[in-house]
């Protein structure tokens, strides 16, 4: 028997309606995350991956539709925009983001919004409650002098101070599932480090299970236990990081992992994959990847690999694969 | 959140800087530029006595830098000038009106900010919908048509043709005699409210119902398409995507986070907008008799009374910078960006 | 992509949407009248105010005279329709004027800097310091009243908007990397304004000159209407209203035509600008390049 999962992913379809076209930038997605899990999202901008982290919070914008498919979180059906999503006191989905910067109102004091989730989420009245509650979750995310962070405006605060004060938010509502969105990308290289280490001693301490959603094979490699590959909204390759980064089967993958920059090896050359995503109102109807694809045949134009089980916990969405399995 | 004291010193020292300039700039128009200033001084039919004496007020015999001296210290001292018109000095005739102009525009900025924010905020939520279509159409049109033209035609149309309100004046003189009205602070609908008397209350606020909303036309509409364009603007920032995220419930978010956000800056514009009102109120107390600066102004200038216009120029010109000083002191209190 | 690229895309844009297009065909006809009129006036001695025709007074409107006649017994259409002209020569001159006065000012404050700058923009801030309108009030008031004082009254207080939009515009292209390429490679200031910055800071503020030309018509409309804009008989869209108050009683078309000429003409301007306004979105720009195929 195996544990039920955390959250359960199923044939996601979004679509986002636009003034003149309609951009299908996730399509038929499936997986899973696990309790403490720690599931990294990969694929580069316009993969699709920030679109499914929103979905899974309950955020997606307004332009955006949901074609099909079932998001199952503790067993219970949830989807759909806005708030629905937490009725509970406890387990929910909280989402933290690229840029603390732009993810915190400018007009507000950090404090004052944190007391609002706070509120809402835990059902605190009493603001002294409230706050003492707060300067904990400053603690615990290690902010030096949570009392003044308290009383801050965002304007007067780093980015890394950001980051952790987003990250406390996220934190305030015990979360469950903590989706991060390309947390580190726009902060300093040492920063870098530090808030990846704290979200790796959360994950400890907490019991988290993670969304983490990256652009950057490398760090992925560092924090999660499975990476699922995207490419142009559809899931390419999934498998436990060690397998993927030992055997990765699907070309996508091994481009990436290519790219991925070496010290340790003198005068080689960076390598780069190729060619454009493809245009996403009009995805083509064979594999999403064989234009760019130095090993497409034939079949590659005329038929859409399915998501196939290559070995236990590996799979992988492409025709070279095919043959091997029957 | 109090506004701390280097900023209002720093924007105080600021707003002198302000009207000096603006006494400046008047003083380089009304002196250097016409040829022989004292002939527009004196007024259309003057004769050669009354042209010598303005030469004398004006200090057109002592050079220029003495001449500015001279006129900063006539300015300080409240000697600007007989109006020609009404034989009266014109700073007396220029603060009897006052009152009337500050109702007038008061009531025609409340107009046009109580509805102009929720009408822009109801736009922006119901984008892509033939209500924001609707606003869009109405205030886009709003802003193009001539003040003066609107008020002439709603004089005729609800004065006149349906006789639903009266369309000149403040108060009907009648009524004030009868009832033995008397204006102690200016301000018609406040002093027959304090003194119980309902006749002229009801009088004066029948009157400035159609100025008071010809006038609102114009902020109410660019009030209107700042909130909606800033509103929207707000809405797609990251900002609100991440309340949506960690699950604050939407009214929260629109009524606390997004409208904050939304009237800072639609606040910051309401100098500007008071601007727009104030100059309207020139054309539209022309056309409604009403008797505040704007009607003093404008029968100046329809009959050449020189001393009198620079009077209002520079009253309104002053009104205008403080009441510019007073938004900015405003915002630095809402947004605690601009406080540094 | 090229900026001719970019700008015929705009074009298309603004064509395709049917309020856009709708402005622009306003804009057009207000030009083409603005230019044809004195040649195609049904009564151009009624239009230039030279008549005074006693059994013609007060004429409602009929086929003859489809907005009908005013108190002089004149042609309303014919005046309404010269009035055209007036306004487009008001509106040019204003705009013209103003930038002629801004432009130089704006650069060589943005360019230099310094206690230049300093100065420049301090002035150009006295000015600012007025409410919009009453720098022209007081000027149209001291120059007298006429066509030329009108313009130069209105462009006066006109000229401070532009300055500072091209002083920030400058300052941004001062920045660039070329800028500092051409200065190293020793070319003289005055080339590297009139080569580089004049031409890279300039597009938006003509851009926000040419919609301005609807605020300036609805400006000069004012001043004439309270009696510092232009002599009568001109048939200026605001000294028309202006006429036809005392008699609005018994000829109410001599005051609405003319008013309504007012504000589809501005309707036009201001259409066009929330157009440009909104292809310069660069949400709703993205989709529209990608429908034109177009790759950023």
């Amino acid at each position: 028997m195996r544990e039920q999962p955390l959250l359960q992913v199923e044939n996601l379809t979004i679509d986002y309606i636009l003034a003149d076209s309609i951009i299908k930038a996730v399509r038929n997605a499936s997986f899973a995350i696990g309790k403490g899990e720690i599931l990294c999202l990969v694929g580069e901008s316009g993969s699709g991956k920030t679109t499914i982290g929103l979905a899974i919070a309950g955020a997606l914008p307004e332009n955006a539709v949901i074609r099909e498919g079932r998001i199952i979180f503790k067993e219970k059906r949830i989807l759909g925009r806005g708030s629905k999503i937490s009725t509970g006191k406890e387990d929910k989905i909280m989402m933290i983001f690229q840029d603390p910067a732009s993810a915190l109102n400018p007009l507000f004091k950090v404090g004052e919004v944190i007391s609002d989730i706070i509120k809402n989420h835990l059902g605190i009245d009493n603001s002294v409650k409230i706050k003492e509650k707060a300067l904990e979750l400053f603690r615990m995310v290690e902010l030096p002098d949570p009392e003044r962070v308290f009383d801050s405006y965002p304007h007067e605060l780093s980015g890394g101070m950001l980051q952790r004060v987003v990250i406390a938010i996220a934190l305030s509502a015990n979360p469950a599932l903590l989706i991060a969105d390309e947390p580190t990308t726009m902060l300093d290289v040492t920063l870098q480090a530090q808030i990846l280490n704290l979200l790796l001693n959360l994950r400890r301490r907490l019991g988290l299970s993670m969304l983490f959603i990256t652009h950057n094979l490398g760090v992925a490699a560092e924090v999660s236990d499975r990476i699922i590959v995207m490419y142009a909204g559809e899931i390419v390759e999934e498998a436990k990081t060690r397998e993927l980064l030992n055997n990765p089967l699907h070309p996508y993958t091994r481009g990436l992992i290519e790219c991925i920059p070496r010290t340790h090896i003198r005068y080689s050359k960076l390598k780069s994959i190729p060619g454009t995503i493809p245009d996403l109102r009009n995805p083509p109807k064979w594999c999403i990847f064989a234009d760019r694809c130095t090993e497409a045949v034939d079949l590659c134009y005329k038929i859409k690999p399915d998501l196939i089980e290559f070995s236990k916990d590996h799979r992988v969405s492409c025709h070279l694969y095919r043959a091997d399995k029957k | 959140m109090p506004v701390s004291k280097e900023y209002l010193v720093k924007r105080i020292i600021l707003l002198v800087f302000v009207i000096f300039g603006v006494l400046f700039l008047t003083f380089i128009i009304t002196r250097l530029i016409p040829a022989r200033p004292e002939l527009l001084w004196a007024g259309p039919h003057a004769t050669m006595e009354q042209i010598e004496k303005a030469r004398k007020q004006l200090h057109l015999d002592q050079p220029l830098y003495i001449q500015f001296i001279l006129y900063l210290q006539d300015f300080l001292t409240g000697n600007w000038g007989i109006s020609w018109r009404t034989k009266a000095p014109v700073l007396t005739d220029v603060l009897s009106t006052l009152t009337a102009t500050l109702e007038l525009v008061i009531i025609a900025f409340l107009i046009a900010f109580i509805t102009g924010i929720p009408v822009g905020v109801l736009a922006a939520l119901k984008r892509y919908n033939w209500i924001d279509d609707l606003v869009r159409i109405i205030t886009v049109i709003g802003a193009s048509m001539p003040v003066f033209w609107l008020a002439l035609i709603a004089q005729l149309v609800f004065g006149n043709w349906l006789g639903l309100l009266p369309s000149a004046k403040r108060a009907d003189e009648w009524i004030t005699i009868v009832t033995g009205f008397k204006s102690i602070t200016g301000f018609y609908l406040i002093d027959s409210m304090l003194q119980g008397n309902l006749p002229v209350f009801i009088d004066a606020l029948r009157r400035v119902i159609l100025p008071a909303f010809v006038l609102a036309a114009y902020p109410f509409c660019l009030t209107a398409r700042m909130t909606r364009a800033v509103m929207i603007e707000v809405l797609s920032e990251q900002h609100v995507r991440s309340l949506i995220a960690w699950g604050l419930p939407q009214r929260a978010i629109l009524f606390k986070y997004c409208l904050k956000n939304t009237l800072v800056p639609v606040i910051a514009s309401l100098g500007l907008s008071f601007g727009y009102t104030i100059i309207g109120a020139f054309m539209v107390e022309l056309v409604f008799v009403w008797p505040g600066i704007g009607f003093y102004a404008a029968m100046s200038l329809l009959s050449f009374d020189y001393p009198a216009v620079i009077g209002c120029v520079i009253t309104v010109a002053i009104f205008y910078c403080i009441v510019n000083t007073i938004v900015d002191l405003v915002h630095s209190i809402i947004d605690p960006r601009v406080r540094l | 992509m090229s900026r001719f690229r970019q700008q015929r895309i705009i074009l298309s844009l603004i064509i395709r949407n049917p309020i856009s297009l709708v402005s622009l065909l306003i804009v057009a006809c207000f030009v083409f009248l603005g230019i044809s009129a004195p040649l195609t006036v049904p009564y151009p001695e009624d239009a230039w105010g030279l008549t005074y025709n006693v059994e013609k007074r007060f004429l409602s409107p009929s086929l003859e005279h489809p907005f009908g006649t005013d108190a002089l017994g004149r042609d309303v259409f014919s005046r309404v329709l010269l009035g055209s002209s007036f306004s487009l020569v008001i509106a040019i001159g204003v705009i013209g004027l103003a930038l002629f006065i801004g432009i130089p000012i704006g650069v060589v404050a943005g360019y230099y800097g310094g206690r230049i700058g300093t100065l420049l923009m301090r002035i150009t801030d006295m000015f600012l310091a007025f409410p919009p309108l009453l720098l022209a009030i007081v000027l149209a008031a001291t120059l007298g009243r006429g066509l030329l004082n009108l313009i130069i009254a209105l462009a006066i207080s006109w000229w401070p908007w532009y300055a500072r939009l091209i002083y920030v515009q400058t300052n941004t292209v001062k920045t660039m990397p070329y800028i500092d390429a051409a200065k190293i490679a020793g070319i003289p200031g005055a080339k590297i304004i009139f080569r580089h910055v004049i031409p890279n800071a300039l597009t938006p503020t003509l851009v926000q000159a040419a919609l301005d030309m609807g605020s300036a018509i609805l400006e000069a409309a004012g001043l004439s209407f309270i009696g510092v804009g232009v002599k009568p008989p001109t048939p200026e869209w605001g000294l028309l209203v202006s006429e036809g108050w005392q008699s609005i009683n018994y000829a109410w078309w001599i005051v609405f035509f003319p008013g309504l000429a007012i504000m589809i003409t501005v309707l036009g301007f201001n259409l066009l600008a929330d157009a440009l306004r909104e292809s310069a979105d660069p949400r709703l720009r993205r989709t529209i390049l990608m429908r034109l195929g177009v790759k950023q």
